[in-house]
């Protein structure tokens, strides 16, 4: 199948031989689209701080989500890492059912790991603890170092809604 | 550049008040991990003949047993200065951070330098080397698109802090406490200039006139 495709004939303002040159353009191909989201009609699409700015604003408005030496120059263990960050989260929003509103935060201090976030109060207290001592427990021996959860709840989700778009 | 355990001394009663999770001990205070994923690596290059002193660690310990049995272990094979042995003496002592964000290395160095300031060392020099940047291009799509790439960078900051005029067991206390407050995403690296007396043998020759 043809992918669609403009031609545009550039002037003078590309090339000081005089030569004209065409430029392609695919429209697909040029745009980024990652981490933003498409703007609803009735503005009924709730969006967090996080959510709400794009992964252009690192580091000017927003932060990192995991918090490691492992890319910094001279850094080790890069893609071990990465590996248990993602199982890390994965485990995460599946033991909590729904309940994660935020990110889940993981931060490496020496050989702990402090996997912070945002939950709802959806279940009872003593539920929470348990979990909480579960995860602890089980990442602990997963990732064979010590595991803290520093979790925060808010009542309602909509508590953590930046704006609607 | 070895990666060197360096034991630090801790006076033994401090060992059990410990925080613990799960009941055990989290770190035995006499360890200093130095493996990457802890944050900071240490370096010691002492200026003079160098003492080797690695007790590799193992990298994580899980049970109770091995727990106790490890800081057993370091405890016999601890360098700690026996009675009547001089102290060491480092004329400079120099920590190089590395983080991703300047924000977190300046609150840092306001904590150590207000850290410094209390314990009476003295913070000499405050070095902010130029930022080194990783760049890299990829292709935007995964099929074909030659002309469209995607750019990323990852910048590591540096930030320097010289104490001068340190005393083995001054330095091995300051530099606990500091690197137990290191923050996440931060990577330190110590160096440390030692002063040695010049060895018996080596003397000025009779033809030198003092």
């Amino acid at each position: 199948s043809w992918r669609a495709c403009s031609s545009l004939r550039l002037g003078h303002s590309l090339f000081s031989n005089g030569l004209l040159r065409g430029l392609h353009t695919t429209q697909a191909a040029h745009k980024a689209q990652a981490g933003r989201y498409r703007v609803t009609r009735n503005r009924s699409k709730p969006l967090t701080y996080e959510m709400a700015n794009q992964p252009c604003q690192i580091a000017h408005r927003k932060s990192w989500n995991s918090w490691n030496t492992t890319s910094l120059y001279e850094g080790l263990r890069e893609p071990e890492t990465v590996v248990d960050d993602i199982f890390i989260r994965k485990f995460m929003t599946g033991t909590w059912h729904n309940l994660f509103v935020s990110e889940v935060i993981i931060k490496r201090q020496h050989n702990m790991i402090r996997i912070a976030g945002i939950v709802q109060r959806k279940i009872a207290a003593r539920k929470m603890y348990f979990l909480i001592g579960y995860c602890e427990e089980l990442l602990s021996y997963w990732l064979k170092c010590p595991v803290k959860l520093e979790l925060q709840t808010v009542p309602d989700k909509k508590d953590v809604v930046y704006k609607y778009i | 550049m070895r990666k060197v355990a360096s034991v630090l001394m801790m006076a033994g009663n401090i060992q059990g008040a410990a925080g613990s999770i799960f009941g055990r001990c989290v770190v035995p205070r006499k360890l200093v991990r130095s493996t990457p994923a802890c944050g900071f690596r240490i370096s010691e290059k002492l200026s003079a003949i160098p003492l080797l002193r690695s007790s590799l660690l193992p990298q994580r310990t899980l049970s109770p047993k091995l727990f106790h049995t490890a800081s057993l272990s370091y405890l016999s094979a601890s360098d700690d200065l026996a009675v009547g042995e001089p102290d060491k003496l480092y004329s400079l002592v120099e920590v190089e951070c590395r983080g991703h964000d300047t924000a977190v290395l300046r609150s840092y160095l306001t904590f150590v330098s207000s850290a410094a300031s209390h314990l009476n060392v003295s913070l000499e020099e405050i070095l902010w080397p130029k930022k080194h940047i990783h760049r890299w291009t990829l292709l935007k799509s995964v099929h074909i698109h030659k002309h469209h790439r995607v750019q990323y960078e990852v910048r590591t900051h540096f930030l320097i802090m010289k104490f001068a005029r340190l005393t083995g067991s001054t330095t091995d206390t300051f530099l606990e406490y500091i690197q137990r407050n290191l923050p996440e995403g931060v990577a330190m690296k110590v160096t440390k200039h030692e002063l040695h007396r010049l060895p018996e043998h080596v003397k000025p020759s009779s033809e030198v006139i003092v």
